[in-house]
């Protein structure tokens, strides 16, 4: 996938990204979120979660569910952001 | 004993990494009183962290301060007085700053009431950090320069010949400051390259006049013994 970025972003950016990997390299990483369809965050981790794996980085995306409520609790924080 | 005193030149690539400083600005005396206090490290990124970003601005106004100044609180005269402002021209960005400070202070005197910018159009402070790379490739002789320098990307160019500057005593480019170890062979060279003016143009056609200065050097020296 990296290499398929190259084409459009340029070689040097995605040896740049190998650069900036390399020391993070075995580094655990979860990405949580309360949904793995629609939404902004959603469609950036389908991306990115293979591009931080093919990086090096031991990378999880685990989602939270919630009532409804817990859902205006979370969108309550977004907005106040 | 013969020994190879030549130190090659390794060439490196960068990225400015833009973070708010939280300060803003939403006239021309918030602006004025967050310039005196700002760390110098943000004055830098906003005359030279431009070079670097995709450009959509106006380039009449090679600063953000000027940039601003125009299209946030409408005032073309300080735009105009802030984008002829060469930072090449300051020993140091406090002296920078200082006349950053007068340009405004002069500004604020002829205004009775500062113009407020609306309200999300305010001049955020960012100040930077710079990520550097390696590039794998490094120039032995002088006679390579120009070719290597066609394949470096325009983060090199910044790094190298800008960002350099206030790495190097007296503010020597990286590539004079390698030809220097060569004696006075490369003297016309180092002038020539001290002649282009880093500031009032683009990365890329920077790169452009590089090369074609230390070219036109290159041919002239092989011509006596060619």
């Amino acid at each position: 996938m990296l290499e398929k970025y190259a084409e459009i972003a340029g070689h040097h950016v995605v040896e740049h990204l190998r650069q900036l990997a390399k020391p993070l390299a075995g580094l655990r990483l979860v990405h949580i979120n309360s949904t793995k369809a629609g939404g902004g965050v959603a469609e950036i981790l389908h991306k990115m979660i293979p591009l931080m794996r093919e990086l090096g980085l031991d990378v999880q995306w685990e989602v939270i569910s919630g009532e409804p409520r817990f859902y205006e609790c979370t969108k309550g924080f977004h907005n106040a952001m | 004993m013969d020994s190879d005193p030549v130190q090659p030149l390794y060439l490196k690539d960068c990225a400015l990494i833009a973070m708010a400083t939280g300060k803003r600005a939403q006239n021309l005396r918030e602006l004025r009183d967050h310039l005196r206090v700002i760390p110098s490290n943000s004055i830098y990124y906003h005359f030279w962290g431009g070079l670097l970003r995709p450009r959509f601005d106006d380039p009449e106004y090679h600063n953000d301060f000027a940039i601003w100044a125009a299209h946030s609180i409408h005032n073309k005269s300080l735009a105009e007085r802030l984008a002829v402002i060469d930072p090449v021209a300051f020993r140091s960005l406090e002296d920078l700053r200082l006349e950053l400070l007068d340009v405004i202070e002069e500004s604020l005197d002829e205004t009775e009431f500062p113009i407020w910018a609306r309200r999300d159009d305010q001049f955020e402070f960012i100040q930077h950090q710079i990520v550097v790379f390696d590039t794998g490739k490094s120039v032995k002789k002088p006679s390579e320069l120009a070719d290597v320098l066609r394949q470096l990307n325009m983060g090199s160019i910044f790094f190298h010949f800008i960002d350099a500057r206030r790495r190097n005593e007296n503010a020597v480019d990286d590539f004079r400051n390698w030809l220097r170890q060569f004696g006075t062979q490369y003297q016309d060279m180092c002038e020539s390259i001290l002649a282009i003016d880093p500031y009032f143009s683009t990365l890329s056609n920077l790169k452009e006049v590089l090369v074609n200065s230390i070219l036109a050097h290159l041919q002239g020296d092989t011509k006596p013994d060619a």
